[in-house]
């Protein structure tokens, strides 16, 4: 993955929805039905190579599904269906198989950069292993069948995670918005409630399943990725010509604060990593992407808590966020 | 998407309406957006108003006409607990709500005609992707009428013939 990819693409994923053709939609919420998903799932997956473990939310504590969800390995919405969810997750955590949320399967995989072929591959591979077992709901004319008709057609949905700091501050995410939505895709923050994108961090998706090959949605996602990395590049090196002061400090703040506060709740973390990335995205700061993008799962709120929970429970999540922080950065210095 | 008011262009602005049956979000093309637009710069909130009411109510009346009673017969899910929570209830909902889905799935992807990859044990009817192609050739020959491009509708229109009468070979045989 070149630099300049990496500098602001985060990660890249492809989703497949499927459902086995002989049941109900999870949805309907019938025990013994996801049972048989289930099992079925995990059948198919202990007869691979590549070695997967069964998570079954109901036999988890809340803050274990969280870790999983701050992963994001598993959504928010399987823990709406926490009595009867589960996750096949493989060894290496990039490919993830989401049982009865809602559909029966969810099959991710997530990659570096923009490789969404790599991704949609290993996607397919799993997918290829799940039929082993039971064929899925599929119509010649419609596709693959599934729960929500936003996903019909394909089920697949391939997305890029992308920091967009420079974009955001020049305010330039609605006019993005609206070229993409010409394109059959969408942009939306991933952290924060409604119009918000906490940490200056996007998905970039496709909205159309239906009427498009597989590869066409990639190529499309693609173009679009490569177009914003372009765009925030571009922005971020002009403000440093023009704004070398401005900018600098701002980071320099933020970078002093990461390393010295001692209480910080998510908003304020979120504000301060997107500093800290771009910061070392611009060669401000010494510290390696993949150790920042890691905080980003490391400090948020439930891997704070279980953090105070083993080392000291009379921190805060907001007390141990700054520990964990300090912690990081100390060791990939 | 496409524009839910003229069902041709594409959709690029939400317009959110609160009413006492809830929120509803229609998406319009900037055409249609600016025709309601013009009733508001002349000042004219409530002809604005019931414009967009006129459209939510002629759409709840016929939907409710036309979907009472309609339930799966495979599941049980009804249309009308559908269009609640917008989740299907199984493969079976597709075919008995198809004349509902149809429209809705054109709205949301622009097309209804899947072109990605199929089950490995899935054996294609060839009758099926004839079909399938003959919807396709239809459409293209209507977009090229309508951008007046007269010659290659024409190439479509023989397209057409022609393959209209291979499935008629293959139907008889």
């Amino acid at each position: 993955m070149s630099e300049i990819t990496q500098n602001v693409v985060v990660s890249g994923r492809v989703r497949l929805a499927r459902n086995y053709h002989d049941l109900p939609f999870s949805n309907l919420k019938q025990p013994e039905n996801a049972l048989i998903c289930i099992s079925r799932a995990r059948e198919a997956m202990e007869a691979e190579e590549d070695e997967y473990t069964l998570h079954q939310l109901n036999a988890m504590p809340q803050v274990e599904r969280m870790k999983l969800v701050e992963k994001h390995l598993i959504s928010r919405d399987l823990l709406n269906h926490g009595d009867i969810g589960a996750a096949l997750i493989r060894s290496d955590k990039r490919v993830c198989i989401m049982v009865n949320e809602e559909d029966h399967l969810r099959i991710q995989s997530i990659v570096n950069g923009l490789d969404l072929p790599s991704a949609a591959a290993e996607a397919f591979r799993a997918e290829e292993a799940l039929e082993r077992v039971c064929t899925f709901s599929f119509d010649p004319q419609l596709g693959y069948l599934t729960s929500c008709p936003t996903n019909t057609g394909t089920g697949m949905r391939a997305s890029l995670m992308m920091h967009l700091p420079m974009l955001t501050r020049h305010k330039q995410m609605g006019n993005v918005n609206q070229s993409v939505a010409k394109l059959g895709l969408t942009i939306r923050g991933i952290y924060g409630e409604g119009s918000e994108a906490l940490g200056d961090l996007y998905q970039v998706s496709n909205q159309v399943t239906l009427g498009r090959t597989e590869e066409e949605i990639i190529e499309a996602v693609t173009a679009v990725g490569k177009k914003l990395i372009d765009m925030e590049t571009t922005l971020q090196q002009r403000s440093m010509e023009a704004k070398k002061v401005e900018l600098t400090d701002a980071l320099w703040r933020s970078y002093g604060l990461m390393q010295y506060a001692r209480r910080m709740d998510e908003k304020e973390f979120m504000q301060h990593w997107s500093h800290l990335r771009l910061g070392c995205a611009m060669g401000l700061f010494r510290m390696p992407l993949p150790a920042v993008d890691e905080l980003l799962t490391v400090a948020q709120s439930a891997h704070a808590k279980r953090y105070a929970d083993e080392m000291d429970p009379s921190l805060s999540p907001e007390e141990a966020r700054c520990e964990i922080i300090r912690k990081t950065m100390k060791a990939s210095l | 998407m496409l524009c839910e008011e003229c069902g041709k262009n594409q959709a690029t602005v939400s317009i959110t309406v609160t009413t006492g049956n809830g929120v509803t979000t229609r998406r319009l093309c900037p055409e249609c957006t600016k025709k309601m637009e013009f009733s508001l710069v002349k000042g004219d909130i409530q002809s604005f108003l019931s414009s967009i009411m006129s459209v939510l109510g002629k759409d709840k009346e016929k939907k409710e006409e036309a979907h009472e009673g309609l339930v799966c017969s495979s599941c049980g899910l009804s249309y009308a607990d559908f269009e609640h929570t917008g989740r299907l209830g199984c493969a079976q909902c597709y075919r008995d709500f198809s004349v509902q889905l149809k429209p809705m799935l054109q709205k949301i992807h622009g097309r209804t005609q899947h072109a990605g990859r199929s089950p490995a044990a899935f054996v294609p009817d060839p009758q099926d992707e004839l079909n399938a192609k003959l919807q396709e050739l239809k459409k293209k020959m209507d977009e090229a009428v309508a951008s007046e491009n007269f010659e290659d509708a024409a190439r479509y229109r023989d397209e057409i013939r022609s393959l209209t009468q291979k499935m008629e070979v293959q139907v008889s045989e």
